[in-house]
């Protein structure tokens, strides 16, 4: 894929963050990914990745999805170049997929996902305390064997959680744009604000 | 709450995500201020505008976007450059200011205008894949001059321009500052009031947050001189010391 004139105008702000440029543009123009998570928590972090363009984009909703419709126009509108499909597709590659567990249905809708999915690569945030990010780039386990992500019941929302997605959503930009050589495996755990980061093998 | 006359200055990386928190949590009085029109390299960040918002003045693009959105929120737009002809009279009739410009000489200005009508501001900054917030309380928090004395020569500056930006991190550091925003409206005090947030995404996300001291000889008037604590009163009157 050649990016266009219009292409590198649009995006040239991230294009010339060093370690992304053309290349990385170009890999986050041809990705697919997929988002899931509840309506309020998804709605910013698919907006930034729509601008990003982040080329296809499945979204699988949990929770109350009242007025979500309109969101999803929304954010299509933001981005003529992405395409924004609603649920997840059972078929087909799978770059990233970014959940966002911030209730007990999310939770239970990215079990589902990391249950049958073929994924290449996972960011995974809980927005109840204490505050994760799993971050775990291709060739890794998948999430389950994470200590961030998976355990069950979702608890106190922080006061933090839009914070936490959108970092959440910074990290999987640099993954599928392919930031760094050889991502590590990570999990970002939040006390507050402040993160404390924690490296696997 | 309702009645806070919470002022965005600049409708950028940062500016665009504090409104969109702001009016998600509830605020209704906003008043946004940026002389800039939407052009096609901000549509990547400023995750508000369209394509067809191309050429349109941001306050009216967001203004538009936000009664869209949220039509109970109270809008006033200014299509101009935060001026020292014009700051102050903006500021004083604001409960709070969030400072999401990316020129140091409008941050200075802010922070001297909020300084001397005493109102609090929350400052943001962010290029390539770094961010910083901090919480200015007048007398009595550290203020921008505390920490950088003086704006940098212009030759120093690195502006997104040139280093960069990616989105979701201006949108972490423009949400954070719609929340300080929130405690000052909730008459909570702000969590970054005397303290800065660096977030740095550069490897795995790493956020800190450091106290900041007055600097003395700051003319912000926040800089006490340190009570000596009961102990070491003790210790330098005790014999021999």
């Amino acid at each position: 894929m050649t990016l266009t004139d219009a292409q590198i105008e649009r995006y040239s702000r991230q294009i010339i963050v060093p370690r992304v440029g053309g290349r990385g543009q170009e890999r986050l123009l041809a990705a697919r990914m997929l988002l899931a998570g509840d309506a309020r928590d998804i709605e910013a972090p698919l907006a930034y990745l729509v601008g990003a363009g982040v080329g296809t984009i499945a979204v699988r909703l949990s929770g109350d999805q009242d007025g979500f419709t309109e969101k999803i126009a929304a954010a299509r509108e933001l981005n003529a170049g992405v395409s924004v499909t609603v649920g997840d597709e059972s078929e087909g590659r799978v770059d990233l997929a970014l959940l966002i567990i911030g209730s007990e249905a999310a939770r239970k809708v990215a079990d589902e996902i990391v249950s049958y999915r073929e994924v290449r690569a996972w960011v995974v945030a809980r927005l109840d305390a204490p505050g994760k990010i799993a971050v775990i780039p291709g060739g890794s386990p998948s999430p389950p064997t994470v200590d961030a992500s998976m355990h069950p019941g979702v608890g106190t929302r922080l006061q933090a959680a839009d914070f936490i997605a959108m970092l959440a959503t910074a990290e999987a930009f640099k993954l599928i744009a392919g930031y760094a050589e050889n991502p590590s495996r990570a999990t970002i755990e939040f006390d507050g604000y402040e993160t404390r980061v924690r490296l696997h093998p | 709450m309702a009645t806070e006359r919470i002022l965005i200055v600049g409708l950028g990386g940062l500016g665009v995500p504090a409104l969109w928190a702001l009016a998600r949590a509830g605020a209704q009085r906003l008043t946004l201020v940026d002389p800039d029109p939407v052009e096609l390299s901000n549509l990547a960040r400023q995750v508000i505008y369209r394509s067809r918002d191309s050429g349109t003045p941001k306050v009216e693009a967001a203004a538009r976007w936000l009664i869209e959105r949220f039509p109970e929120v109270n809008v006033e737009r200014h299509p101009i450059a935060l001026e020292a002809s014009n700051a102050a009279r903006l500021v004083a009739a604001h409960d709070f200011v969030i400072d999401a410009t990316d020129s140091p000489a409008a941050k200075f200005l802010i922070n001297d205008t909020c300084i001397a009508a005493r109102t609090p501001f929350v400052y943001g900054g962010v290029v390539g894949m770094t961010g910083q917030a901090m919480t200015v309380i007048p007398g009595e928090t550290a203020c921008i001059r505390c920490v950088f004395e003086t704006p940098p020569d212009d030759n120093e500056i690195q502006s997104c321009r040139e280093a960069g930006i990616v989105g979701p991190v201006a949108g972490a550091i423009g949400q954070m500052q719609a929340a300080e925003a929130m405690r000052a409206w909730r008459a909570q005090r702000p969590l970054l009031s005397g303290k800065i947030l660096t977030y740095d995404a550069s490897g795995p996300g790493r956020v800190r947050i450091a106290a900041v001291s007055p600097r003395r000889g700051c003319g912000c008037g926040a800089w006490k001189p340190q009570r000596r604590d009961a102990r070491s009163r003790r210790e330098s009157q005790s014999p021999g010391k």
